[in-house]
């Protein structure tokens, strides 16, 4: 996902899971160039100070552990929201719905970001979690090697046609299948 | 045969007659041009034509409306951020400022739950078991009969499992035969430890209740899964 986020002029990246660093190592993906935050605070900061110039932060949220993670999330929309002009890229993004549920304030961003200027990017392990809303109205989809059937049956949901749903139990490493917003699809390197 | 020509006739060229206009030709000058007059436009021709008139102001429908606050924010004000950034900001920076407003408070202690009823005593529950184990020594051997410190840990234990489940029991509650259960359950388990049967009877539930504990560490073949060749 970092490859798809990377050429955005502000972006801001939940990092739920902890799979990004500043540098490589511990099997972590590096992001050079971000700025780490890990309290919803220090994010608040950074945003004020950079205002409409460019940004790019990594959020973490570790550091306020007397807030519900989903709450955090969920705040942090809310923050983005008003913010506006700014890609939101949230890694494991099942964490914080469930496949037959979003919460209002996902639904607004989810179908409304045009109004924040607001492309959202997310990625998940497993599809099947993955509110069945958001992989219905995602546009662009990468997908890699899945041999579940309740994940495959998801990315189904995603608008992948019959023939890129074949292919995906068989995905060499590193290779994606990506669907284009009009419906065709390629095989493509990570 | 005069030729008949089929299909319309030819329409009559006339002169056009401007609508409108009530007074006879014969009025105008030769050669003027009639122009139809102004008929002042009203109700919703004059809304459809104001939407397509090219000046600005005779259109108040076309108007632009102003955005609202917070996606007007967007143009340059001088400010870093847009207002409503900043009021979303303040308010979340308070929650989660380190105790913050609506940082959760531990919960405070609740009123001390009731002690369940008290059905019975720990004498009764004693004398009770000491009459159950003195009939099993009777009938079934030395190996049945238990030392003042076995009553001293069983009578406790007995007593607290008696009060806690019989208070959940709603159908004894509701019961209006609670004396003849009690009594039925009692001279029961007393006649049965006395028989030889019934003493068997428990001495196999023990059996089984023991080997229970067993079998699930090491689950050993048993006759009956053998083949009938072997």
């Amino acid at each position: 996902m970092a490859a798809r986020f990377w050429p955005a002029r502000r972006c801001v990246v939940y990092n739920t899971a902890g799979n990004y660093a500043q540098t490589a190592g511990d099997g972590k993906n590096p992001l050079p160039g971000f700025l780490f935050v890990y309290c919803f605070n220090d994010l608040i900061q950074v945003l004020r100070q950079t205002g409409k110039g460019p940004l790019r932060v990594c959020f973490t949220p570790v550091g306020d552990r007397s807030v519900p993670r989903k709450e955090i999330f969920h705040d942090t929309c809310e923050l983005l929201m008003d913010y506006k002009d700014v890609v939101f890229s949230v890694e494991e993004i099942w964490t914080f719905q469930r496949p037959s549920m979003l919460p209002d304030i996902q639904q607004q961003i989810y179908l409304q970001w045009r109004h924040y200027k607001m492309p959202i990017m997310w990625n998940a392990q497993q599809p099947q979690l993955v509110a069945q809303t958001l992989r219905s109205i995602t546009t662009n989809v990468y997908v890699g090697k899945l041999e579940h059937r309740l994940d495959i049956r998801a990315a189904r949901d995603c608008g992948l046609p019959e023939d890129a749903l074949a292919v995906l139990p068989s995905l060499p490493h590193r290779k994606f299948v990506h669907k284009y917003p009009d419906g065709n699809w390629r095989i493509e390197q990570a | 045969m005069p030729k008949v020509k089929r299909g319309r006739p030819k329409k009559k060229t006339s002169q056009p007659k401007p609508e409108g206009n009530m007074q006879p030709q014969s009025q105008q000058p030769q050669g003027e041009i009639i122009e139809p007059p102004k008929k002042e436009s009203t109700g919703l021709i004059a809304e459809v034509k104001s939407l397509f008139s090219s000046n600005k102001e005779s259109s108040p429908q076309m108007r632009i409306l102003p955005a609202p606050e917070n996606q007007a924010a967007d143009s340059g004000n001088g400010s870093k951020t847009n207002s409503n950034f900043e009021e979303t900001a303040s308010r979340l920076e308070d929650k989660y400022a380190p105790g913050g407003s609506e940082v959760p408070k531990p919960p405070e202690p609740g009123p001390i739950p009731p002690e369940p009823p008290k059905i019975i005593t720990d004498a009764t529950v004693e004398k009770f078991l000491r009459s159950l184990f003195n009939g099993m020594v009777k009938v079934h051997g030395d190996h049945w009969e238990m030392s003042d410190l076995d009553y001293a840990v069983m009578t406790p234990v007995n007593t607290a499992m008696i009060n806690e489940q019989v208070a959940k029991l709603e159908w004894f509650a509701n019961s209006q035969n609670k004396a003849l259960i009690v009594w039925t359950l009692v001279m029961g388990v007393m006649i049965t430890s006395r028989s030889k049967s019934g003493g068997k009877l428990l001495e196999w539930l023990m059996e089984k209740l023991v080997s229970l504990g067993s079998r699930k560490e090491s689950p050993t073949k048993t006759e009956s899964q053998e083949s009938p060749a072997s």
